[in-house]
């Protein structure tokens, strides 16, 4: 658990993060979005002290991070930035190894971890470990950085835009997997963004910021659905609530009226089946365990409004 | 439409030509004071030296079109031409001394001027070689095998710059060893501060200015004035007794090794400097972001990383010191220079070139063995 308290960072005259406070729960992925500028980095940078900030008190686990020393600190908690920062002389072993030696692990229960965590990454170990980052795509190089920052198994992961700089189509499975192996491993992740649809389909809890300070933290679905006010509406132009969509699996969703028609696949969400009307005209369409109406749609749309208030 | 299909090809190919026809080939002098006569390359090598003149201007054509293997070609032709330019030239040596025991052949611009068109070519092409590569194996070794052999021929000892080279033999080994001894401990005594320097440059903003400027201030000051401004201070080292003991004083080689060491201090300390920036910041960010202390980063990341271009500075600073060292010779510090400041005052220009052809050769060699040594490094750094 992180306890942001009334924290604040001037750069100068200008205030980067201002009185700022946050609880980030175990086990919670947080998405921090907002514009370019607004202090989402600064903040992520104030927890591991590779900012020092100006005022306010941030705990780790009940534990002041004034304690340590930075350098120590660091090495407890998983940091990933956007161009992964891969060290191009090291090899993968060497570069996802680099925390468990700076913490003096022995060198067979190090090479085990590597294995592990290439494996967790979803890359062959004994095709990758000997690779040099020149030679991996931009994909693979975020895997690596990925289980690099987990290699030492900390509770807390800060990841700054870690898949900006990744092609659209690797982008989605990165996050796809990576929210996988969010959940199976109970990390708890802080990820900063500007993209809304990223945010929407990974986070717990969506904390917005502008100008250094937090306009709104909730679920996606009450950030999309009562945005606090028009900065958070106009952040998301309506759109979120494809994304919302897509987080819902179709088959928790569906009547018990069947359909002479071939059902969709099992793993479909809400968006898939609004696509299906969209594209095909027809108002019904069948799942594998029953059927779902465009005017079912709408209530389930409206009835998680309704829900959430 | 004829078009050039080889920039570079024409241009030297032109030059070899131009030196063949209007430039003399070599003198003849009758004694070591006397000027000589001069003989131009038809007058030399006769009927058979069309030959040659044919092969540059093979070269011109080959230059205009477009040949399968034209590398290999060059190359093979370029050794020939090389080879048969000495056999024709010490053939015909012998006649030209007619048995005069003062007599001797020096070589002219003629001569120089093919000789450098043929390295250019020879560097060029080798390094386009991608396919056949034992055929530079065989290039090379005819070419050494052959100069083995003409070094074994009384001929050979006709030549000038053989007769002084016989008289000084020993002097000369003596004066390799001081030029190479000079050079090797002002660079890496210039690394040794000059990198340290670099790296404080790059940690510590403020100082970046201070450090850098003097540094280039140093690079503008004549060697003269340098001499001039070391000599007094060293005078005064010198009368210590440590000092005194290894030979420290106002001439000879300590403001030599000295002003050759301050002129290394810039393109080291340079190149560290650029060397560091260029560590992409996302790396460093990263480092550190994982727990590494600055001592951490500064070892395991910008030093191994920044190291190619640091190597870059001291290959050049290798470089403008071989070159550098000469000047030792003026102030009694020893080395190649002294052939050539004695060669300057005796007005024989054949001792002259006893002292610059081998800095010209070993100038080339350690560019060769320092630029090879440097794609392994960076091979190892970055594949």
């Amino acid at each position: 658990m992180i306890n942001i308290e009334h924290v604040t960072k001037k750069y100068g005259d200008f205030i980067a993060v201002n009185d700022l406070s946050l609880t980030v729960e175990s086990s919670e992925f947080l998405v921090i979005l907002g514009p370019s500028g607004c202090g989402k980095s600064t903040l992520l940078r104030l927890i591991n002290k590779m900012i020092e900030r100006n005022d306010g008190v941030v705990m780790i686990n009940g534990e002041n991070i004034d304690d340590l020393k930075g350098v120590e600190l660091r090495k407890t908690i998983g940091y990933v930035i956007q161009n992964i920062g891969l060290f191009p002389h090291m090899n993968v072993h060497k570069n996802i190894a680099t925390v468990p030696r700076l913490l003096k692990w022995k060198e067979d229960t190090i090479d085990q971890r590597v294995a592990d965590m290439l494996t967790l990454v979803g890359l062959e170990p004994s095709t990758y470990k000997d690779k040099k980052p020149a030679q991996l795509s931009g994909g693979e190089a975020q895997r690596i950085g990925v289980a690099r920052a987990m290699a030492s198994d900390p509770a807390i992961l800060l990841m700054d835009e870690p898949f900006g700089a990744v092609d659209p189509i690797n982008r989605l499975r990165l996050q796809k997997e990576f929210r996988k192996i969010q959940r199976k491993l109970k990390k708890t992740v802080v990820f900063v963004t500007h993209d809304t649809d990223e945010a929407l389909l990974l986070a717990d809890r969506i904390c917005i910021m502008n100008k250094g300070e937090i306009v709104q933290v909730d679920s996606p679905e009450n950030i999309v659905l009562h945005p606090k006010n028009d900065f958070v509406k106009d952040f998301f132009k309506e759109e979120g609530i494809l994304t919302i969509l897509s987080r819902k699996p179709a088959v928790d969703y569906a009547e018990p009226i069947e359909v002479d028609e071939n059902p969709l696949h099992k793993d479909a969400t809400m968006r898939d089946v609004l696509l299906k009307m969209l594209t095909t005209g027809q108002d019904r369409v069948s799942l594998s365990n029953g059927s779902i109406s465009w005017d079912a749609l709408l209530q389930i749309a409206g009835s998680d409004v309704h829900e959430s208030e | 439409m004829i078009t050039v299909k080889d920039k570079t090809l024409l241009l030297l190919s032109s030059i070899g030509a131009a030196a063949f026809v209007f430039l003399n080939l070599i003198k003849h002098k009758p004694n070591r004071i006397l000027p000589g006569e001069p003989y131009s390359s038809f007058d030399i090598f006769g009927n058979i030296g069309i030959t040659l003149f044919l092969v540059w201007g093979v070269f011109i054509v080959i230059s205009f079109v477009e040949l399968k293997h034209k590398n290999q070609i060059i190359f093979i032709l370029t050794t020939g031409l090389l080879i048969s330019l000495f056999w024709l030239l010490l053939s015909n040596v012998e006649a030209l001394i007619d048995g005069e025991s003062s007599a001797r052949i020096s070589f002219s611009a003629g001569f120089y001027v093919q000789i450098f068109c043929i390295y250019m070519l020879y560097s060029t092409y080798t390094e386009r070689i991608k396919d056949h590569t034992y055929i530079k194996w065989i290039g090379l070794l005819s070419i050494v095998g052959v100069f083995y052999y003409f070094t074994n021929t009384d001929a050979f000892s006709h030549l000038s710059l053989v007769k002084e080279y016989a008289i000084k033999k020993e002097q000369f080994y003596d004066h390799l060893r001081i030029h190479a001894l000079l050079t090797f401990a002002s660079v890496i005594t210039g690394a040794i501060i000059a990198i340290p320097l670099g790296i404080l440059a790059y940690s510590r903003k403020k100082l970046e200015d201070k450090i850098m400027v003097p540094l280039s201030i140093i690079e503008t000051i004549p060697t003269f004035a340098l001499f001039g401004v070391l000599l007094v201070p060293l005078a005064g080292l010198g009368n210590l007794p440590f000092f005194e003991q290894i030979g420290v004083s106002g001439i000879g080689w300590a403001p030599a090794y000295v002003a050759l060491t301050l002129y290394t201090l810039l393109p080291i300390g340079r190149n560290t400097l650029t060397g560091f920036h260029s560590v992409d910041r996302n790396v460093i960010e990263a480092a550190a972001g994982m727990g590494m202390s600055n001592r951490q980063i500064l070892q395991k990341i910008e030093l191994p990383l920044a190291f190619p271009v640091i190597f870059t500075g001291i290959r050049i600073a290798f470089i403008q010191t071989i070159g550098g060292a000469v000047l030792a010779g003026l102030v009694g510090g020893g080395g190649l220079g002294t052939f050539v400041f004695l060669g300057l005052g005796e007005a024989s220009p054949d001792l002259i070139l006893l002292g610059v052809l081998p800095i010209v050769f070993f100038t080339i060699l350690l560019d060769y063995i320092l630029r090879t040594i440097e794609k392994i490094i960076g091979g190892m750094i970055y594949d």
